[in-house]
């Protein structure tokens, strides 16, 4: 009786999408599998984007360089040995949110087209560092060879069809996180940001403090992804601190719909 | 001291050359508002119309005035027919830009492949000449001379023509500009084509000794963007005073300390955004 | 609530049609795919064609088929960047459930590629990056490396500068990527051991334009050092070569390089400023031998441009895969045989006798080659040769 009741209310395609998602890999092919792999990853990259972009009306357009931290971060962790995946995502939020709360202050100085400006520098001074230092991150060659994370309970990533199950797992983890984060009275904060600075700040709220936040939550969120593409495709190199990688994340808000 | 003479030379020619593209761009941002992520695009296609035009014609001038003309045509037709649409909007302004990027990096891909090229020098300079007991090209003079002369010219234009205050005034403030009845929109195709002019011409001088392959254009607005945080957004003094920068810090940077070379690009814009987000010259936001 | 049972329906049958249909029909005479994976765009396109003309022309010659068995031949680009050869190579692997991978230039692409291919079994057949550790340290069952290692043939130039050509300072600039450091290691390697010095080494980064604050350097050098070694590739030879000219070093302090510098594929667009250069080389096109002067005639004949060393390679690595093929009567599913036929092939190629040495890395015949002008053209000749130099190959002092 409760499936009939699901089937027929407002929750249907939600569900049907469910089910397809978790009959993907017995219908289709491992490469389609890989596929939609990359896109829960992106899908969790944008919707990081999104609290600034769609809740905080900061249209910040470096959003790579968390991304990319944690990426690398990820890359020497696991080529020096350490592999844990719980100790691993949590640094790899960990330096997304540092790097982002390191940057917030020199971008959240300006406004509009200003900040735009600024977050796409700096994310190509990450990217310029990246490439060059040769002797740490090997520049453009970049690092191969990163496997598998372990998960220690006893479930083999290695298999493309359990990652792909492991990052819906995420993937719907981050969603439900998002949500309640941008529905709480926080989340409410920053769009009335978005709506009005002057009108907010006239009412009392820490303005610059929530963007600051909001700031440091987007960048926490994009380590995430960083950390499980660099697991997926088992490499990272300076192109993933790139402005295409950050454009890329504000086209698909804009395709999808931002500010959900 | 020849090797400071010639590094001082190398340093200033690349910088003019980074000097006509930055000072487009800052003059789009400084009016616009627009990040025009394109604008290493007309870099790129002027250097490859003109390169064609190069090679059938073998003169120069001409390369440069045709490829000068497809690139303002391009540039105002962007601005006219797509980014007027978005006016005040910047996000979507940005994102406009970066279409154009992806379809004509394409464009030229399809048309002249993939392989990196060089414009042949005028042959008028071809050769090199003697300082001290060292050699150096005497087309990296003629890239200074220009530079100079389009430097002088837009300072010109800037402080003494009706349309250079226009210009100077809507940096300062839009509303105002609006304000006076003037018709914005033209001002706004004037400077947006400008811009496109300066980068096209950039790109010709740059073309015979940076060339001309797919990536140029990402590697010119990067550069860009860098002279333009240094310098001050929609200022042309801050321009030329960043491209001076940065063209002879990148060329100081490669030759003494070649490890850290992007590096000795990006740390002064760093600390630059640390103290002055706007730019040594810029406005005061707000 | 019809229409959703509808839609439901209608959505499951078009899934299961593109699912099912998906599966592929792999049945016997199917044909062999062989994924190939170069870089059509950026410093090292030029190579890249070079690279799969040569390859294409020896199919060709062949009748794309082999044991009765059509060759498919599918060709992606990779960029010359680590991160889409990895893509690339994954659509290949699978996508279009390929037999053999080919093919790279990159040495950076080659050591993004490696765990994966491995990973998945796959024969990957190296036509040209020369990334060493892939055929030492990184070795496995499943690389082979048809064109040469980082670090062969420039061990057996270290040598020559010091031994015939009497240096005895050199200064080094290089690539700053993966290859242009473990060349230069190589040359370094015995130019040291034979008692030579080097004074420095220099490496400006992959797709400088603009080579003048390093050559401001190299001016300072002049009358103290006997050669530059230099290596780079593709278009950034050919700036660099120009460049050398401009700033008036080529008279005054002559180069010897690696073969990219100066190969067929960018004479044409150095013209004066490369005459008289010196380099070590897998391959010259003046060498003398029947098989090279018909390959020259042929690819003349179909691609009206002269073949340079990247053209050989790509033809003398289809060679080697079509040979093992052969062996095992095209049977490419019988993996074991192949690789074992693979390693046991031996030919005379245009470059001269090849044959895999015990990590799979050809060996081969080094050429000292210079670029001279005949008839208005400019083309290598052989100016000397050292017989069978593999990776590891060490003068007797």
């Amino acid at each position: 009786m409760k499936v009939a009741e699901i089937l027929k209310g407002p929750f249907f395609f939600p569900f049907l999408f469910a089910v397809l998602i978790l009959l993907f890999p017995f219908l289709f092919s491992n490469y389609y599998v890989g596929l939609a792999i990359q896109i829960f990853i992106m899908a969790i990259f944008a919707m990081s984007l999104d609290i600034l972009v769609g809740h905080t009306g900061l249209p910040s357009m470096g959003h790579a360089a968390y991304y990319g931290v944690a990426a690398y971060a990820t890359g020497f962790l696991y080529l020096a040995g350490v592999k844990n995946f719980w100790l691993v995502i949590v640094l790899g939020m960990g330096l997304g949110g540092l790097s982002a709360a390191f940057f917030g202050l020199l971008a959240l100085r300006a406004r509009g087209p200003y900040f735009m400006l600024i977050t796409l520098a700096l994310s190509q001074v990450l990217w310029g560092i990246a490439f060059k230092w040769r002797s740490l991150t090997k520049g453009d060659d970049g690092l191969p060879g990163i496997g598998r994370p372990e998960l220690g309970l006893g479930i083999d990533l290695k298999p493309d069809l359990y990652f792909y199950y492991f990052t819906f797992a995420l993937f719907l983890i981050t969603l439900a996180a998002l949500f309640i984060l941008l529905n709480s009275p926080f989340g409410y904060t920053l769009r009335g940001i978005r709506e009005s600075e002057s009108r907010m700040k006239a009412l009392g709220y820490p303005v610059w403090l929530c963007k600051y936040a909001g700031f440091i939550f987007a960048g926490i969120f994009a380590g995430i992804s960083g950390v499980l593409w660099v697991y997926y495709s088992g490499f990272v190199n300076p192109s993933y601190f790139g402005v295409d990688l950050s454009v890329k994340a504000l086209l698909m808000l804009i395709l999808g719909g931002s500010g959900l | 001291m020849a090797f400071w003479i010639i590094q001082t030379l190398n340093g200033l020619s690349f910088s003019m050359m980074l000097f006509l593209v930055a000072a487009g761009f800052t003059l789009i941002f400084g009016l616009m508002k627009i990040i025009n992520i394109a604008h290493g695009s007309f870099y790129l296609l002027s250097a490859y119309i003109g390169l064609t035009v190069l090679r059938a014609t073998e003169n120069f001038l001409l390369a440069t005035i045709a490829s000068s003309i497809a690139v303002v045509l391009v540039g105002i037709a962007m601005q006219s027919l797509f980014l007027r649409r978005f006016y005040m909007k910047e996000l979507q302004q940005v994102l406009l830009t970066f279409g154009f990027v992806l379809i004509i990096a394409d464009l030229c891909l399809w048309i002249w492949g993939g392989n990196p090229m060089a414009l042949p020098k005028p042959s008028l300079f071809r050769g090199s000449i003697w300082i001290g007991n060292v050699v150096f090209p005497s087309y990296r003079l003629f890239v200074i001379l220009v530079g100079v002369i389009i430097a002088v010219g837009l300072w010109i234009f800037q402080e003494k023509t009706k349309f250079g205050a226009i210009v100077r005034a809507g940096v300062d403030d839009e509303e105002m500009l609006r304000g006076s009845g003037i018709n914005i929109q033209m001002v706004f195709v004037g400077v947006f084509g400008l811009g496109a002019l300066l980068a096209g011409i950039g790109g010709m001088i740059g073309g015979p000794f940076v060339g001309v392959f797919p990536g140029v254009d990402m590697s010119m607005l990067l550069l860009a963007l860098v002279v333009v945080i240094i310098g001050g957004v929609g200022s042309l003094k801050g321009a030329f005073l960043g491209s001076l920068f940065v063209g002879l810090t990148d060329n100081f940077g490669k030759a003494l300390f070649p490890e850290l070379s992007l590096f000795t690009l990006f740390a002064p814009m760093a600390i630059v955004l640390a103290i002055r987000p706007t730019g040594i010259f810029g406005k005061i936001e707000e | 609530m019809m229409r959703k049972w509808l839609f439901v329906m209608i959505l499951s049958m078009f899934l299961i049609g593109l699912a099912f249909g998906n599966r592929g029909t792999a049945e016997a005479a199917e044909p062999i795919k062989i994924g190939y994976l170069a870089p059509y765009v950026g410093v090292f396109a030029k190579f890249g064609s070079d690279l799969r003309d040569g390859f294409k022309l020896y199919l060709e010659e062949i009748g794309n088929k082999v044991a009765g068995r059509q060759i498919l031949f599918i060709d992606e680009d990779d960029e010359g960047k680590p991160e889409v050869g990895l893509v690339k190579a994954k659509k290949l692997v699978e996508k279009d459930q390929v037999h053999i991978l080919a093919g790279i230039i990159s040495s950076g692409v080659a050591y993004a590629v490696r765990d994966y291919v491995i990973e998945k079994k796959i024969p990957f057949v190296i036509t040209n990056a020369g990334a060493t550790k892939l055929t030492q340290e990184q070795r496995s069952p499943f690389i082979f490396r048809t064109s040469f290692a980082n670090c062969q043939q420039d061990l057996a130039g270290g040598w020559y500068a010091y031994a015939k050509m009497g240096a005895r300072k050199v200064i080094m600039m290089g690539s700053d990527y993966a290859a242009g450091h473990e060349k230069g290691a190589g040359f370094k390697k015995t130019f040291k051991f034979m008692g030579g010095e080097i004074v420095e080494e220099i490496y400006p980064p992959l797709g400088t334009n603009d080579f003048a604050p390093y050559l401001a350097k190299l001016a300072n050098y002049v009358g103290k050092v006997d050669r530059t070694w230099a290596f780079f590739a593709g278009s950034d030879a050919i700036r660099f070569v120009n460049q050398y000219q401009e700033y008036g070093l080529k008279e005054k302090l002559k180069l010897f390089c690696e073969e990219g510098v100066t190969d067929e594929a960018n004479l044409p667009s150095q013209k004066e400023a490369a005459l008289g250069v010196e380099s070590y080389a897998r391959y010259c096109i003046g060498y003398d031998s029947t098989e090279n002067k018909r390959f020259v005639r042929e690819y003349r004949k179909k691609y009206n441009y002269d073949p340079g060393s990247l053209s050989e390679g790509g033809y003398t690595g289809a060679k080697f895969i079509v040979k093992a093929l052969e062996a095992v009567k095209g049977k490419i599913e019988n993996q074991e045989a192949f690789l074992k036929a693979l390693r046991s092939v031996k030919f005379e190629a245009p470059r001269g006798p090849v044959r895999f040495d015990e990590h799979q890395n050809v060996i081969f015949n080094t050429f000292i080659q210079r670029v001279a002008k005949k008839d208005g053209k400019y083309n290598n000749i052989v100016v000397d040769m050292i017989p069978d130099v593999d990776q590891y190959w060490m003068p007797k002092k």
